[in-house]
């Protein structure tokens, strides 16, 4: 098996608050005066806010007078929202270690480079060449799954995190406006725009990495109404130990350039983004790999009279995996464009969206002696139209209904409803059902692959392969019990058909081949909530419950059981703690929970994230933050090679010009 | 921590609308230059003034408490009405003086003074910056026509952040 593959495929409310800065005039309350405590409490929040930027003050999310709560989200399905504030608290050094803030994600780390990252079950299993492919990832609006097998290369996708706004994670399928692959889960990380980005630098150093990265933001435009941002970061990941003990020699270091760029003229805005990145990556017993690619993406909004709008969007992206020579190889550019107008009909009562998306993505690859692709040089074609409609039945009920039309390349042109019903009970308290129907489409791996053992042909692709099928069903409720306290609670029941399993040739049982033969259905409970306990103290809880019964269909072969589809724990969940402490310290910690994998058995685990943050002056900012900080190794899969996790902690400095 | 107990249930955790307005006007002096006619002695006072209702409570006035721009004290003044308007270097005009708003920029016709209003369609009428609201968050709206013929120069950070507007077409 190509290594280069193997080793890289991947197995698969918010609340900004204030950040808290406590002037001098924290010591005046040691003086114990009710009437200054009383006085000086209003101060400090001015102070607070004086000490901040004038991107940062634009940023702010702020109770209008005229509302009586914060606005309750009435997105009717199960959504998690990491905000800016909370990638920043965290200490989190790249993206999946960011995702692991959301509970409704399962988050395994392999190696320095390696993460598996899935939504409500199948995280694959490596030994039956099954990974997590059934979750769609966008950066920007630009989706970065491959195309190759569905799955994530998580060491080729990056941002500068401090320019990330928020990243919305849905957990079950994506609506109708959401694209391709959304299985079971959505990512979608959006960047600030230029305007509110800050030029800054920023260094760190620890046991297990060292980081760079700097950002300038300049003005364009003849009236300053429009501004771009460019970095540049760099990082080098140590080496992890085997689980045997000694180093598993897979460090590896990564440089990346990017820019974003947005104007604004009347009614249009316009945004040009761009990265560049390579990476050099040791591997664990077998030679060094590289990868490198490259990506530009230009959009277009016009906000029309009554709410309505048109959004043009065009992406290229290529990205390229080398491994030493013999050891296989792809390029894989991709070419998307897409369109989407939303209005509003019957004087409101209807909310129209439709669009449509075209995608070509070429890739070519170098065969190894074990693991071939025929053809090597293809030109996948992805379309699709949609349309959705969300119908206010009563004041407070809304009726979506959306119907995509996806044309893939292997499997044609499948249709896919969904129906979701949206009751906002009072103004604290939304309740929201669906029901879907979601595919993951065959892909090359699926299709075209033949596979070599000892001089033998084992293993083609199907020929007949088909998508695999979800269809959803979905309740949950989102509400703010207390002004203090608010809560999401969702439900779900997943019926799958057409799982891919292994099955015989009918004539000479060898070689095996793909086919659907594996079916079954998940259920499961994602429960989390938020308590602001103080003005300076925030609490948050949450935790999963998944369950999953996938058995064969007569005549399927059985081969390798169910537990290839997904090694999946039971139960997960995480307690955090934001605290804002006097002298401008700010401490963050973040204690998470995952149940035991059944099979391949990796035992359950609790670790502890956190961080110490230190606002030295309104330009610098200090920072100690650990990782795993409960035990020197803990591990997290037993995909082989998967390395022992080490503890680690890191030191930053972070100034803004 | 004993100071995190003391501290518990003084304030609600997002700041409101009027708390980061004010904090914002407090900002506009560090980010608008104006030109040295405007300060007859070195250290005459810097004003911002309120012409009808305030809506800021004290917020305004905590904010630029002892605060000092390149050593000229800040101050508050708050008028009633148009006819009322004495010396100042930003003139808030609240959502009362509606009607009158015309009458008040024609008052301040060559005089630097920074206009700022959170009424709707205040920039394209001539207002130097006006507040708005999206999505939760401020967003300010910027006349930087207006704010040069008074010979204000707004920096670009500050233009950046903002929507910008021209003027309407004269009726």
């Amino acid at each position: 098996m190509a290594k280069v593959l193997s080793r890289r495929a991947s197995r698969d409310p918010g609340r900004p608050g204030l950040g808290g800065r406590l002037a001098h005039t924290a010591a005046l309350l040691l003086l114990g005066s009710s009437v200054v405590f009383r006085v000086e409490a209003q101060d400090l929040s001015t102070t607070a806010l004086k000490s901040l930027s004038i991107e940062d003050l634009a940023n702010l999310e702020v109770t209008s007078v005229s509302k009586t709560s914060s606005a309750l989200s009435s997105a009717p399905a199960a959504i998690y929202v990491i905000t800016h504030e909370e990638v920043v608290r965290s200490g989190a050094t790249s993206l999946p270690e960011v995702l692991r803030l959301a509970p409704n994600l399962q988050v395994l780390e392999i190696s320095p480079s390696n993460y598996t990252i899935t939504a409500r079950g199948f995280s694959g299993n490596s030994a039956a060449q099954n990974f997590s492919d059934k979750l769609l990832v966008l950066i920007d609006g630009r989706s970065v799954y491959t195309p190759l097998y569905s799955g994530v290369y998580w060491d080729a996708q990056d941002v500068l995190l401090d320019d990330i706004e928020r990243i919305e994670v849905i957990s079950g399928p994506g609506a109708t406006l959401w694209g391709a692959n959304a299985v079971n889960g959505v990512i979608n990380i959006v960047t600030r725009r230029a305007a509110v980005s800050e030029s800054e630098a920023s260094l760190s150093a620890g046991n297990a990495e060292k980081n760079a990265s700097a950002q300038g933001v300049l003005d364009v435009g003849p009236h300053g109404d429009g501004a771009v941002r460019v970095y540049a970061k760099a990082f080098e990941r140590s080496a992890f130990d085997l689980p045997s003990g000694p180093s598993a020699d897979d460090g590896w270091s990564k440089t990346q350039l990017g820019f974003r760029g947005d104007w604004a003229s009347g009614a249009d805005a316009f945004t040009l983004q761009g990265d560049f990145y390579g990476a050099h990556e040791r591997q664990s017993g077998a030679a060094d790999g590289s990868i490198a690619g490259a990506n530009v993406l230009s959009r277009w909004r016009r906000a029309l009279g009554d709410d309505g709008s048109v959004q043009l969007q065009a992406y290229y992206d290529e990205t390229q995996r080398f491994g030493a020579s013999g050891s296989g190889a792809f390029v894989l550019s991709t070419y998307d464009v897409e369109f989407q107008h939303s209005l509003t009909l019957d004087g409101g009562r209807h909310a129209l969206v439709w669009g449509v998306d075209e995608r070509a993505s070429r890739y070519d690859i170098t065969n190894t002696a074990t693991l071939l692709f025929v053809p090597p040089q293809r030109t996948l074609n992805l379309a699709d139209i949609f349309v959705q409609d969300s119908i206010a039945l009563l004041p407070r009920l809304k009726l979506i209904a959306g119907l995509k039309a996806e044309d893939d390349p292997y499997s044609g042109t499948t249709p896919l409803p969904n129906v979701r019903l949206a009751w906002s009970v009072s103004d604290t308290q939304f309740l929201w059902s669906a029901v879907s129907r979601a595919i993951r489409s065959p892909t090359p791996f699926d299709r075209d692959i033949q596979e070599y053992l000892g001089g033998t042909l084992f293993l083609t692709g199907g020929a007949n392969f088909k998508p695999e099928r979800l269809t959803a069903y979905e309740l949950g409720y989102r509400g703010q019990p207390d002004a203090r306290v608010s809560l999401s609670i969702s439900t779900y029941y997943n019926q799958f058909d057409d799982l891919r399993s292994i099955e015989f040739d009918p004539a000479t049982l060898i070689p095996l081949h793909w086919g659907n033969g594996m079916e079954g259905h998940t259920y499961g409970l994602e429960v989390w909530g938020n308590w602001q306990a103080s003005s300076r103290a925030r609490l948050a809880l949450g935790f999963t419950q998944a369950y999953e019964t996938l058995r064969f269909k007569p005549g399927s072969s059985g081969l390798l059981g169910v537990a290839q589809a997904g090694d999946d724990p039971e139960h997960q969940a995480h307690l955090r703690a934001a605290i804002d402490l006097p002298r401008e310290l700010t401490f963050d910690a973040d204690l998470r929970y995952v149940g035991t994998l059944p099979n391949p058995e990796v035992h359950a685990y609790e670790e502890l994230n956190a961080r110490l943050g230190w606002r030295l002056t309104r330009r610098l900012e200090l920072a100690l933050s650990g990782e795993n900080l409960l035990h020197a190794h803990h591990q997290e899969f037993t995909v082989p090679p998967s390395d022992a996790i080490p503890r680690r902690a890191l030191f930053t400095a972070r100034t803004r010009f | 921590m004993a100071l995190v107990l003391l501290l518990c249930g003084a304030m609600s955790d997002t700041p409101s609308e009027y708390q980061v307005k004010a904090v914002f006007v407090y900002n506009f002096s560090h980010f608008v230059e104006w030109p040295s006619r405007s300060f007859p002695v070195a250290n005459a006072p810097f004003a911002i003034g309120i012409v009808g209702a305030d809506p800021f409570g004290t917020r305004l006035e905590e904010a630029i408490r002892g605060e000092r721009i390149n050593d000229h004290p800040l101050v508050l003044r708050r008028f009633q009405d148009a006819s009322g308007i004495e010396d100042c270097q930003i003139l808030f005009i609240d959502r009362s003086q509606a009607k009158r708003l015309d009458e008040i920029l024609a008052s301040l016709d060559h005089r630097s003074v920074l206009t700022v209003s959170e009424l709707d369609g205040a920039a394209e009428r001539g207002v130097m910056i006006q507040f708005a609201m999206k999505e939760n968050r401020i967003r300010l709206r910027i006349n930087p026509q207006s704010a040069r013929a008074a010979g204000l120069v707004i920096s670009s950070q500050l233009l950046r952040l903002a929507d910008i507007v021209n003027s309407s077409v004269e009726r």
